[in-house]
């Protein structure tokens, strides 16, 4: 908030547009909250209303019992637990795998200069184009002639190469932005050339982290396309296929499955709602600077 | 420092075992399936358990997923040069795709050796050939059907004065005038989800109508096959009945745009439809137990009570055997696999699968009390449509073709929207399966 | 005591770090003496290694692919080579000339309403007193976080006929629209879901971005008594290009890619009416009428992103965000 205390108020001003802003503001808060709240209803519906919702989302009655009972209905399947703790796996190792490489390399773009260090930054950004869904035959086929099928790291490895584009883009930019001075600190200190990194820059990267944090889990704990064709062990079962797994031929029981994503999607969530500060303060010293 | 790294360790430790570990000379078979519906799930665990118990040295672990990803998960692993070791498949262009590239074993020897088995198949010709059978090739076993029924509120139609559902189309008790008797009650009608992406957009109403005028099929499946002219009359009729039929308002406003799955369903649940078409036995259960007693369920009308007798059905249940990898090409892997199938038909996993309520393709073990306690109130409902089933009637070829289903599909839902001519259509779906087969119609 | 109140702390302003030009040179010059040759080779070595196993590996299999033609039953070694049929194929396609214009308009649309509303968004909660400021920065980022299947889920039901919108319509007396099912309207459900979940994204990169503008222009300005709509319009946007120029690469890459919303809210129907390139794509290698046409599959890929690359590669340059 730029305002400062000291600015004169407009007497008689009457600011239209901020009020247009300001409606505008409230009104797609609504609209964002809409579908929220439906899915949420969904979750507290009995299985007769749960199609039949009001405009106003709100069933008459409300049983919230279904979140007991989604978890046996899960079971049958895969229980909700093995879906959390699998993609809690997946994510989390991914995560740090990504993160250790996009920070050597970002680290290296940064601060160092050598021969083909342009091709290597756009090829590393040419992840970031490569869609997975796409390429869905020629990546099982990869994973397959690595040996991975089975694995957990049949996700992880292919999570880890398609994360690192954007982690690398917002690490670089603000590896780039320290100031100079930290690194002839250093110098004067004696610190060895290859402990600048873990021992000063990274301590002070915690924002730009975070923020490639969070851009990271909510990748790869929603994708899909990827784990549908290479999880052959269901115990391996992520959330996105479980929750996929469990609309059985003939019968969804709809509020049951709600229950089931409002669930699985709770860690994701707080892992948002903690670290969105960080978040925010991560993106503004990265790439976002003029 | 040193707990990062533990933690490390330990999370990457959780990472490279697989829970599934096996002891030497153990055979583990993968089994891939769409349905994980409770009651279907009930029946399965419970065959498999009978098979791991009389087979010690078996195990079977099992994934689902759902109808619309099946396809592509094991497209994607035969292409990799993987498979499942048994499948439950949807009825498709897919399977014959399979079989005709050799991926999936050829059952028709095992039966045939097999007099006690082949016993068994007696149900099977209520099943359309091309779903199971390439030629006279067996590829699948059919477990349960599926065939295509109307299901109705009883309390609605009586509020218009009928007790049953009408079996002409025509007539003053007929299809067409039950429509305007409930248009005038300013109640809905028949729940068509026109709009779906899976099986039953437009191919089961169309082959039905078809059916009218050509007794079983035959001439639709002939001209699927590039033996017959899409132009020739009897198409021209079954096209303008359709028509007809949405033009009365037999089918509920918005058909075209609503989806079988999940629109139908559930607009039928909350009786924003009377009736709803294509239903069947996998639907028992589906709605609250209460409701079993209200609903009536009966066969699309034909056109006049002189109009061929004809059932549309499908598989409801039916299991593949892919041969990809080169140890599910070794004869003792498919010996087993083929026992399990064997066993899936026995009288007693066909009662199993009505006691839980699923429609059993050997109708005679449809007998005795359903014990799954959340299908008891659907058992009625159930015999029924077996009995529907099972009385004389010829079984209508019902394919998914490439090219010409598509044409078909799409061009029929822009000629009930006025956009398209009857003939026009006719001639698109013409041009289509020439794509199909470069000799239609003339093909021998 | 104030009487306009307490400033809200929507994000903690942080000192600008002006970079004047000559400070800039500085750190290359100091960075070209950090470190040269081949100790820079090791940290960029894991990520080379990732990257080549499982992108341009599969990438270059894809390419290789697109000259052949294959049904995925046969082994791959046994497709035959067949130049640049697929190619051809894909030019006299009139599907996928229709995918291609869909996936422009399509990503063209999304960004250009994702970036507006992103942007009026976080210049409202910036630039103007709102209570509950906080809440609302993590309310409207709040959709990106859930997964887009879900979002398709729900809004495909919200939508569906006889669904609590069209409840919501009958109420007010309008006729219910066929949503998904018109192919005219269902390209621009799929913009709006895509949009309503994808603009707190963009909105979160212009709040960094303004928070960290220098405040004193900002207070000069406010003095000078331009009106809030001229400040954002005439100063605050200008300064904030960079962000606009990185969020115009993020967007347009996203929407070019678009799949899962599209796949599971109408499976690119009705008759293709909302078939992108990702999602016709997957439909010619996986569809169940006819034998998968894998190569072509491949093709639709390797063009898609192709062009993605041409124009990711230019907006980099021109915008010098390296």
């Amino acid at each position: 908030m730029f305002r400062s205390q000291r600015l004169p108020r407009q007497i008689g001003h009457r600011d239209r547009f901020g009020s247009l802003c300001k409606v505008f503001a409230v009104v797609w808060a609504i609209i964002l909250l809409y579908p929220v709240l439906f899915i949420l209803s969904m979750s507290v519906s009995t299985g007769n209303e749960v199609n039949n919702l009001p405009a106003w989302l709100l069933p008459a009655h409300l049983v919230f019992g279904n979140y007991a009972q989604a978890f046996k209905f899960f079971a049958g399947v895969v229980s909700i637990p093995t879906l959390l703790a699998n993609s809690g796996i997946v994510t989390g190792i991914a995560i740090v795998g990504t993160m250790v490489i996009a920070v050597l390399v970002s680290y290296a773009f940064a601060t160092m200069s050598f021969p083909g260090k342009r091709i290597v930054f756009y090829t590393i950004l040419l992840g970031l184009i490569v869609p997975i869904p796409v390429m869905l035959i020629p990546e099982f086929i990869t994973v397959k002639t690595y040996g991975l099928i089975g694995t957990r790291f049949s996700l992880i490895l292919p999570y880890i190469a398609f994360g690192l584009p954007l982690p690398t883009l917002i690490l670089t930019a603000f590896f780039k932005e320290l100031p100079k001075e930290l690194y002839e600190a250093a110098a004067i200190d004696g610190v060895p050339q290859w402990k600048v990194l873990p021992r000063i820059v990274l301590p002070l990267a915690r924002p730009a982290i975070a923020t490639c944090v969070i851009y990271l889990g909510l990748q790869f704990w929603n994708e899909f396309s990827l784990a549908l064709v290479v999880i052959q062990n269901p115990a391996l079962t992520t959330v996105p296929l479980g929750l996929a797994s469990v609309q059985g031929h003939g019968i969804s029981p709809w509020q049951l499955v709600a229950a089931g994503v409002v669930v699985t999607s709770l860690p994701i969530v707080i892992l948002f709602l903690v670290f969105q500060r960080q978040f925010i303060e991560g993106l503004m010293r990265g790439s976002v600077k003029g | 420092m040193a707990c990062a790294v533990l933690a490390g360790v330990a999370v990457t430790a959780a990472a490279c075992t697989s829970p599934a570990s096996q002891s030497a000379g153990a055979l583990n078979f993968h089994y891939e399936g769409f349905n994980s519906a409770p009651n279907y799930n009930t029946w399965l665990q419970g065959q498999i358990k009978i098979f791991e118990r009389t087979h010690p040295k078996v195990t079977f672990t099992v994934q689902y997923t759902t109808p619309t990803y099946i396809v592509q998960k094991i497209k994607t692993a035969v292409a990799a040069g993987q498979a499942p070791d048994i499948a439950q498949m949807l009825p498709g262009a897919a399977q014959q795709e399979l079989f005709a590239a050799g991926r999936i074993l050829n059952l028709t020897p095992y039966i045939n050796a097999d007099k006690q088995w082949e016993s068994w198949t007696t149900g099977w010709n209520k099943v359309p050939n091309s779903q199971y059978k390439a030629g006279s090739q067996i590829f699948a076993t059919n477990v349960s059907i599926g065939p295509m029924l109307v299901w109705y509120w009883k309390s609605a139609l009586n509020k218009v004065g009928w007790q049953t559902f009408p079996t002409t189309i025509e007539g003053p008790r007929g299809l067409l005038a039950l429509s305007q008797a409930l248009r005038k009650a300013g109640l809905p009608s028949m729940a068509n989800g026109l709009d779906s992406q899976a099986l039953f957009n437009y191919d089961y109403t169309f082959y039905t109508l078809e059916a009218n005028f050509d007794s079983g099929g035959v001439k639709a499946e002939q001209a699927i096959n590039g033996k017959y002219a899409w132009t020739s009359p009897v198409f021209q009729q079954a096209v303008n009945l359709f028509k007809r039929l949405y033009d009365n308002g037999t089918f509920y406003a918005q058909a075209l745009q609503r989806n079988y799955d999940p629109d139908s369903k559930t607009d039928f649940g909350n009786q924003k439809a009377t009736s709803a078409w294509p239903f069947g036995p996998w639907m028992d259960g589906y709605y609250p137990a209460k409701s079993a007693t209200n609903i009536g369920v009966a066969r699309f009308p034909v056109l006049t009570s002189s109009s061929p007798q004809t059932l549309t059905a499908s598989n409801d249940l039916e299991f593949i055997i892919p041969t990809v990898t080169p140890e599910q090409q070794t004869d003792s892997h498919k010996k087993l696999l083929v026992a399990f199938l064997k066993q899936l038909n026995s009288p007693k996993s066909q009662h199993s699968l009505w006691s839980n309520g699923i429609m059993p393709v050997l109708a005679s073990a449809a007998n005795g009390t359903v014990g799954n306690s959340a299908y008891k109130a659907w058992a009625p409902l159930l015999k029924q449509q077996i009995a529907l089933t099972n009385a004389k009637y010829a079984v209508d070829e019902n394919t998914y073709g490439p090219a010409t289903a598509s044409a078909l599909d799409n061009g029929l839902e822009e000629v009930l929207s006025g956009k398209l001519s009857t003939t026009a259509l006719l001639q698109q779906v013409q041009a289509a399966n020439k794509q199909d087969h470069p000799c239609a119609p003339n093909c021998k | 005591m104030n009487p306009a109140g307490d400033p809200v702390i929507v994000a903690d302003p942080q000192p600008a770090e002006s970079a004047t030009v000559t400070q800039r040179a500085a750190r290359r010059t100091f960075a070209r003496r950090v470190n040269a040759g081949k100790a820079g080779y090791l940290y960029v070595l894991p990520a080379l290694v990732v990257f080549g196993m499982f992108i341009a590996f599969p990438f270059g299999f894809a390419v290789w692919l697109s000259f052949h033609s294959w049904d995925g039953f046969l082994p791959v070694s046994a497709a035959p080579f067949t130049g640049v049929a697929n190619y051809r194929q894909a030019f006299s396609d009139p599907v996928f000339h229709r995918a291609l214009l869909d996936t422009v308009l399509f990503t063209v649309v999304s960004t250009v309403a994702q970036m507006v509303i992103a942007f009026v968004l976080a210049f409202t909660l910036w630039y103007f007193k709102l209570r509950f400021a906080r809440a609302l920065r993590a309310l409207y980022f709040f959709p990106a976080v859930l997964s887009m299947i879900v979002v398709g889920i729900a809004w495909r039901q919200l939508l569906s006929a006889g669904g609590p919108v069209d409840a919501g319509l009958a109420a007010a007396h309008i006729t219910a629209v066929p949503w998904l099912g018109s192919t005219s309207l269902v390209m621009w459900v799929i913009i709006w879901v895509s949009t309503w979940q994808w603009s707190g994204w963009t909105m979160i990169l212009y709040l960094a971005g303004m928070v960290g503008l220098p405040s004193d222009v900002i207070e000069a300005a406010h003095l000078d008594g331009t009106s809030s709509f001229a400040m954002m319009k005439s100063v605050v946007a200008p300064m904030l290009r960079h962000v606009t120029a990185l969020a115009l690469l993020l967007n347009v890459v996203g929407g070019f890619q678009v799949f899962d919303t599209i796949y599971v809210m109408t499976g690119g129907g009705p008759d293709h009416a909302s078939e992108t390139l990702g999602t016709y794509s997957w439909w010619v290698a996986f569809s169940s009428y006819g034998p998968g046409q894998l190569g072509y599959a491949a093709t639709i890929a390797v063009i898609m992103i192709c062009v993605l690359f041409v124009f990711s590669y230019f907006r980099i340059r021109v915008s010098r965000l390296v």
